[in-house]
């Protein structure tokens, strides 16, 4: 008798463990934040000033993107729906792109994210997927990783608004697809000298004026705050000199 | 247990753990059958669960022929159990030789780690391009630098010097000293050694090799990163067509 009453509290143990990781971790997300407390956040983020939000676009049913309007500040927000609830993961007035790894193991899914002030003189932007040439010889085997340098154009004062949302190239996909194939199971090396092999394939941005000269945004005082691991990316400016 | 949990599962690592698995189950049963004849046999489901725990050891990972190997040095699971039986008259007897079974069944393992590698080998042979380049039916060539040339991939021609193309080594000092040090102001003139990757093609069927293919600006050559290493082919005609490149 004693052994069936156990039995029984073990299969309502574990069916109440499979409940509450289902709900913690699998269950969907619940309605986004409303405005007024988004502004709200906004609000504390620059200092007091009014704020506007300019859109929310929703990435995935976990990932969304909410540019923002402050004090003649254009500013950044990610949320993702995390531990049952709406998490802000990053929030910046720097306007500077940002790549989001909505699905870091997808790259059809990484989105090129940006907000910057309309009345600045760049007139559009290129987005870079960089890895560095390199070689190595280590216990006598030679090693040589190729350049790669691709950019696609985002034409910044055509478009509608200031800030804006484009998908990788299609063609970036299987690339960074094999590179991460192959990288994730590279076995850890022995050498010592390892550490210097890691560039790493990566994206930057070049912004220009109408000479198609490098200018950067006019960014006065501009600040941002990530809050935990959400696969978000600012992307650095390429030097020239990078170029090839 | 390493060689089993990393990366895409070869179909030799496939058979070699369910090889593995089943003389350790094998082996569970002689001893059960060996028990029962003294008359102290556990109960079937503990004789499992007791070699389970005889697994877990404190063990130190050494990298070696592209394999992570464990080295039991502790018998963990071993001292859990027995401080399990100390409390219980009789139980050590029963459960000692699956305990320390479950400690051995990780020398097997690393047998088996090592026979998968030596096997891979013998069976996808690490110098042949066909090894990394299996099925191509839906390959595409990708431009990766400015000075790549708008070309396509030649199946035809891919299919004919798969067979002929030869390894050669590596000699990327000389790539890279041409490019680095030489046209420094020049910079934008720059010509990669390989602006190409042959994409979405799969290694040889059940190698389970992760590639990265660079292909040569004359099209006549293969640079291939795999996770163990890196392999270089040349050919004796382009696999590249259109763009005008000689």
């Amino acid at each position: 008798m004693k052994r069936k009453k156990t039995l029984i509290l073990i299969f309502i143990t574990v069916l109440l463990g499979i409940g509450i990781i289902y709900y913690y971790f699998l269950s969907g997300p619940d309605e986004f934040l409303t405005e007024e407390s988004l502004k709200e956040v906004f609000r504390n983020f620059s200092g007091g000033f009014d704020v506007e939000i300019q859109h929310i676009e929703f990435l995935s049913d976990k990932h969304v993107f909410v540019p923002f309007k402050s004090n003649d500040q254009y500013g950044t927000s990610h949320w993702v729906w995390r531990n049952r609830s709406w998490d802000l993961g990053d929030i910046s007035t720097i306007q500077q792109p940002s790549i989001w790894k909505v699905d870091p193991k997808d790259p059809s899914t990484y989105k090129v994210l940006w907000n910057i002030d309309e009345d600045t003189t760049v007139t559009d932007f290129d987005v870079y997927l960089v890895n560095q040439r390199g070689y190595r010889v280590s216990n006598n085997v030679h090693q040589y990783t190729p350049k790669i340098q691709l950019h696609f154009n985002v034409d910044f004062e055509s478009e509608e608004n200031s800030y804006g949302m484009k998908n990788i190239p299609a063609e970036w996909v299987p690339i960074i697809e094999n590179y991460m194939d192959v990288e994730d199971v590279r076995q850890p090396d022995a050498s010592i000298f390892d550490f210097f092999h890691h560039s790493g394939l990566s994206f930057g941005w070049i912004p220009y004026d109408e000479n198609r000269e490098i200018k950067f945004p006019d960014s006065p005082n501009g600040h941002g705050s990530g809050y935990g691991e959400i696969h978000l990316y600012h992307m650095p400016i390429i030097p020239e000199h990078d170029l090839e | 247990m390493q060689f089993m949990l990393v990366g895409p599962a070869s179909i030799i690592e496939v058979i070699i753990s369910y090889i593995t698995l089943g003389l350790i189950i094998y082996l569970i049963y002689r001893y059960y059958q060996k028990q029962k004849n003294q008359d102290i046999h556990p109960k079937a489901w503990k004789a499992c669960l007791a070699t389970l725990v005889g697994v877990f050891t404190f063990s130190i990972n050494i990298p070696m022929f592209r394999t992570m190997i464990e080295i039991p040095i502790l018998p963990i699971g071993v001292w859990v159990l027995l401080w399990y039986a100390s409390s219980r008259k009789g139980a050590w007897a029963k459960y000692r030789p699956f305990a320390w079974l479950g400690f051995y069944a990780n020398f097997l393992f690393i047998v088996s780690a090592l026979m998968n590698v030596f096997v891979h080998d013998i069976i996808y042979p690490k110098g042949e391009l066909s090894t990394y380049i299996g099925d191509y039916e839906n390959g595409v060539i990708i431009q990766l630098h400015p000075s790549a040339k708008d070309v396509n991939l030649d199946k035809t021609s891919l299919d004919q010097q798969l067979g002929i193309v030869e390894e050669v080594p590596v000699n990327n000092m000389e790539w890279y000293h041409d490019m680095v040090t030489f046209d420094m102001e020049d910079s934008e003139e720059k010509e990669e050694q390989f602006p190409y990757l042959l994409s979405r093609t799969s290694s040889r069927w059940g190698s389970g090799i992760p590639t990265l293919i660079y292909v040569e600006k004359d099209g006549r050559g293969f640079l291939i990163d795999s996770p163990y290493d890196q392999r270089y082919f040349r050919t004796d005609e382009s696999i590249l067509k259109g763009g005008n490149i000689e």
